[in-house]
């Protein structure tokens, strides 16, 4: 609850900061975020080595694991289904091709975009690339900070679903650090396999 | 992404390798540590991203309700195969 509660506070701190321009810019153009996530990764990666159950840890892994991906897939896409009935600007198939970018903000904004303009024009068809780029900027997000909440009400894998395609990356260190180092090698295989289904969903959706 | 995944197996090694030093024990510590930063760092970006922020009040409502649904969904959907795969990703007990 306190972590939750540190973490939120550290990105609301890091908007308002920046909206009122009071950081430098080379902080927010992306690079450092980088940096930080590589010696973020780096630690995960030293815990995860020295941890004495790691032989344990390998050895558990099992092909049963292969439903997580799966659950994450179609928990997000029945949601997605569901909420379209409260937003009128857009069709079923459209908010679930925004919801199938499954955290994978930049590629799946840019293909909406792209998928979209013949069929819509230009200006919409931006506009859904950009819900489409909130929308899952916040899946992120909310997977970071809400991690802890989820572990405690939802199961250890409910952070590996609410964070999708990016459990491969920005979202294992929480994953791993609320969750469980147990659970990383879990994380990285759900990420890999979500993030190869975003290209079909959201081209499958954008088409219907 | 296959970079971030290779520097964490680098961080697999120097952390298996030095698995005796006792200073490791805080690794956890300085983890958390680095998250708030990068939480900082992630929040600045969209701080400072213009067309996240100018279009915000008029798609933002539309990408919350889409960004809610799809945790929801996804959260459920991880409690109900959690008896499936809890077996997998834990050590046995």
């Amino acid at each position: 609850m306190r972590s939750s509660f540190i973490i939120i506070a550290a990105f609301v701190v890091g908007v308002a900061a920046a909206w009122c321009e009071l950081l430098p810019t080379w902080l927010t153009d992306g690079s450092v975020a980088m940096w930080v996530l590589y010696a973020l990764m780096l630690q995960v990666g030293i815990g995860i080595g020295s941890d004495p159950r790691l032989k344990e840890i390998l050895l558990s892994l099992s092909p049963r694991l292969l439903i997580l991906p799966f659950a994450t897939i179609v928990g997000t896409l029945v949601a997605s289904a569901a909420v379209s009935l409260l937003i009128s600007r857009w069709s079923v198939a459209e908010v679930m091709a925004a919801g199938s970018g499954m955290g994978y903000y930049s590629l799946s904004s840019i293909l909406i975009t792209q998928l979209k303009e013949p069929m819509v024009g230009a200006v919409v068809a931006a506009e859904l690339g950009t819900v489409a780029l909130v929308a899952n900027i916040l899946r992120e997000m909310l997977t970071l900070t809400l991690a802890p909440l989820m572990v405690r009400y939802f199961s250890p894998v409910a952070p590996i679903c609410s964070g999708g395609a990016t459990t491969m990356d920005v979202t294992l260190p929480v994953i791993t650090q609320y969750a469980g180092r147990e659970w990383v090698f879990v994380a990285i295989v759900h990420g890999v396999v979500v993030d190869f289904s975003v290209p079909f969903l959201v081209s499958l959706f954008c088409a219907l | 992404m296959f970079k971030i995944i290779a520097v964490m197996f680098v961080g697999i090694a120097l952390g298996y390798l030095a698995r005796r030093w006792s200073a490791l024990r805080y690794v956890g510590l300085t983890t958390m540590a680095t998250i708030v930063a990068l939480l900082f760092v992630m929040g600045g970006e969209i701080g400072g991203n213009e067309a996240v922020m100018r279009n915000l009040p008029r798609l933002g409502g539309d990408a919350v309700l889409i960004a809610l649904a799809a945790v929801a969904g996804s959260v459920v959907a991880a409690r109900a195969v959690y008896n499936i795969v809890k077996g997998g990703g834990r050590r046995a007990e």
